[in-house]
């Protein structure tokens, strides 16, 4: 998904993108970011970074 | 003002100021919106009530309604629809919940930032105070610098101050850097105005190509100040008092565990069929078709309209005949599904109002995930229950399009709506619970089938499930009937016209000899395949208008307990109503529509011939 590729997580809950690796709670909404992207389960953000 | 963006599908007078309600989902804003223009949009306690615009009056104002939104963006298409209302409003009501600031406030801001005038309703005031929140008014008000309003809308405090005040909104204090807002003065050169161009600064490509500028990319900048500026705010205003656990606390937490939240759903789900199925279908109807409508009613209309046109002419024969207009058309609608309607609307507004459905959701998402869905399609099933147009409709909440195709297909072949679900009922409960236990697990067998074979071959993966849990709550009577009445008055005028024209079609079909020529035609199949009389036929032909007209209509067949089974089946899986068949089109699409519709007939035929040949 897109998200990966160009190293952004998006929050489930208000699908705002995030590029800031360091941010556990979405600005935007509060909720807990995943350390997976939300869009696809097979590969970690991290690991793409 | 000047804005990039239209509200083509509302007329809306142009000279009049618009006040737009602004909150994040379920926080209540179609509350206030009943209240300020006195009229009446659906109100539930889940996320994603609101998925159209509603627009009324206020005063000399124009109100409109919004879908529920965590900020002003373009990142799904309720915010697409919710950001062109915003950017064109004059005043903005944002409803914020009190119990949720921390997340809530950063829309506040956003809103403040855009130099919008806004006016803050805390709602849920109420639930804030039992969690122990202590929130200085006065202080949020110097914060924001905006006039905030504490109200409790359900039970109509704080709403007549807010009307009052809507005149006093006023632009508040931004969190805006010196470097940003330089920023913002210079686009706003361009858009002449500062909600479009923070929109830009904030990277929306839509407001963005609109002014022929490219978007900027400081959202991620904006926001996190922002979200400092929000947590700082919330850090300052709110003193958490300890308090125990509410008894709405202890009775959620139940319900979302497993161990005893599913005994929990099986009792209520038992309960609903006590109440449908046994009281309303058996007691109720008993009462209201039997007693009245063919006691009491028919014979009254049939001697009145006998003295002016002869019972055996075709409009004698259209109007008071077997399949008359004014007979059977009328029986069925009030007598049989009117009150099978209201009582299971009653119902299913008791668990949307109390909380129930999300915690559904969740306890019910590892099952959905083997069909390709998340725990979120549990509302619209559940909704499919009552009406599957409207539960059809409820899809937009789910998370990809992949997920709407495959409830949308499942809504349309095993979910029978709550006219159909009350007149099985009513047909399979004497026949004891072997046939009821057969009749569950066949309509299962296919709706777990369906869904795990479209979760297969359909490419993509579905989302994970992310849902507001709101508290749970006792649910208001004054709302549940409302909704009760107002749903079951939208099932008469949609359903009655359509009943209308389907028993004029039997009717016609019958006096030219139509109807005898497809019974014969099909006879080898009805008869040889389904093991049914062929005059099933006739409700088979009802059913095409609506499932529910077609399992009506097998009520006044002469049927062995095999052959109502069997009927009963083949009308469930069968096609849905031309009303859900039109809002599947508009939602997915003419080729996805009628796939559901052909996916219908054969796995309606298929599945009642397999269950004949076995039992």
């Amino acid at each position: 998904m897109d998200c990966t590729k160009e190293g952004k997580r998006i929050c489930s809950t208000c699908k705002n993108e995030i590029e800031d690796p360091d941010i556990l709670r979405c600005p935007r909404c509060n909720s807990l970011l995943m350390v997976k992207c939300s869009e696809c389960r097979k590969c970690s953000f991290f690991k793409k970074m | 003002m000047q804005s990039c963006h239209k509200l083509d599908e509302i007329n809306i007078d142009e000279s009049k100021e618009k006040v737009v309600l602004v909150g994040n989902p379920n926080v209540g804003k179609s509350i206030f919106f009943n209240y300020l223009t006195e009229s009446y949009v659906s109100v539930s306690n889940y996320p994603g009530t609101t998925l159209d615009i509603s627009s009324g009056e206020f005063k000399d104002y124009i109100v409109l309604d919004t879908p529920g939104v965590y900020g002003v963006s373009s990142f799904n298409d309720e915010e697409k629809v919710a950001r062109d209302i915003i950017l064109s409003a004059d005043i903005i009501v944002n409803i914020v919940d009190a119990v949720h600031l921390e997340r809530d406030l950063f829309l506040t801001q956003q809103l403040i930032d855009m130099d919008k005038k806004v006016i803050v309703a805390l709602n849920i005031m109420d639930e804030a105070e039992t969690r122990g929140l202590d929130i200085d008014i006065d202080e949020l008000k110097k914060k924001l610098g905006v006039e905030v309003i504490p109200t409790v809308a359900v039970d109509n405090k704080g709403l007549s101050m807010l009307a009052d005040t809507i005149q006093h909104a006023k632009k508040g204090n931004k969190s805006l850097s010196a470097e940003m807002e330089n920023k913002l003065v210079d686009i706003s050169k361009k858009t002449k105005n500062k909600a479009d161009s923070l929109l830009i600064l904030e990277g929306d490509q839509y407001v963005a190509k609109h002014f022929g500028v490219d978007a900027l990319a400081f959202r991620e900048t904006i926001y996190n100040k922002r979200r400092k500026r929000v947590n700082e705010i919330v850090e300052e205003v709110i003193t958490k008092i300890e308090k125990n656990n509410t008894i709405g606390d202890k009775i959620g937490s139940l319900l979302l565990r497993p161990l005893s939240g599913i005994p929990i759903l099986l009792v209520i789900l038992y309960a609903l069929y006590q109440f449908i199925g046994v009281f309303v279908a058996q007691t109720l109807v008993g009462i209201t078709e039997e007693t009245i409508m063919i006691g009491m009613y028919e014979p009254f209309i049939i001697d009145l309209v006998s003295n002016f046109i002869s019972i055996n002419s075709l409009l004698g024969k259209i109007l008071i005949g077997e399949f008359g207009v004014l007979t059977m058309t009328v029986t069925y609608i009030l007598g049989l599904l009117l009150p099978l309607v209201a009582g299971f609307y009653f119902f299913l507004a008791i668990l949307e109002d109390s909380g129930y459905m999300p915690r559904i959701a969740a306890l019910v998402d590892r099952a959905l995930n083997y069909l390709g869905l998340n725990g979120r399609a549990i509302i619209p099933m559940l909704l499919g229950f009552g009406c599957v147009t409207m539960a059809t409709v409820t899809t937009r909440m789910l998370g990809s399009k992949r997920e709407k195709i495959i409830a949308i297909f499942l809504l349309g072949l095993a979910i029978p709506c709550s006219a159909q679900l009350g007149v099985i009922a009513g047909l399979i409960a004497p026949l004891g619970l072997k046939y009821f236990v057969i009749y569950v697990m066949t309509i299962f067998t296919v709706y777990v089938i369906a869904g795990t074979f479209l979760n297969k071959v359909l490419p993509g993966k579905s989302t994970d499930l992310l849902i507001d849990l709101p508290p749970v709550r006792l649910p208001r009577l004054k709302n549940i009937l409302r909704k009760t009445y107002l749903k079951s008055k939208y099932f008469i005028f949609e359903a009655g016209p359509i009943f209308a024209l389907g028993a004029v079609g039997i009717t016609l079909l019958k006096e030219g000899g139509i109807l005898q020529w497809i019974q014969d035609k099909v006879a080898p199949f009805i008869v040889g395949w389904l093991k049914l009389p062929k005059e099933t036929t006739e409700a088979f032909i009802m059913g095409i208008i609506r499932r529910d007209f077609g399992a009506a209509g097998l009520n006044s067949l002469a049927l062995t307990s095999d052959q109502t089974l069997v009927s009963l089946i083949v009308i469930t899986l069968f096609v849905p109503c031309i009303a859900a068949m039109l809002v599947m089109i508009k939602e997915q699409g003419f080729k996805q529509a009628l796939m559901v519709w052909l996916g219908s007939w054969f796995a309606a035929f298929a599945v009642g011939g397999i269950v004949a040949l076995f039992i």
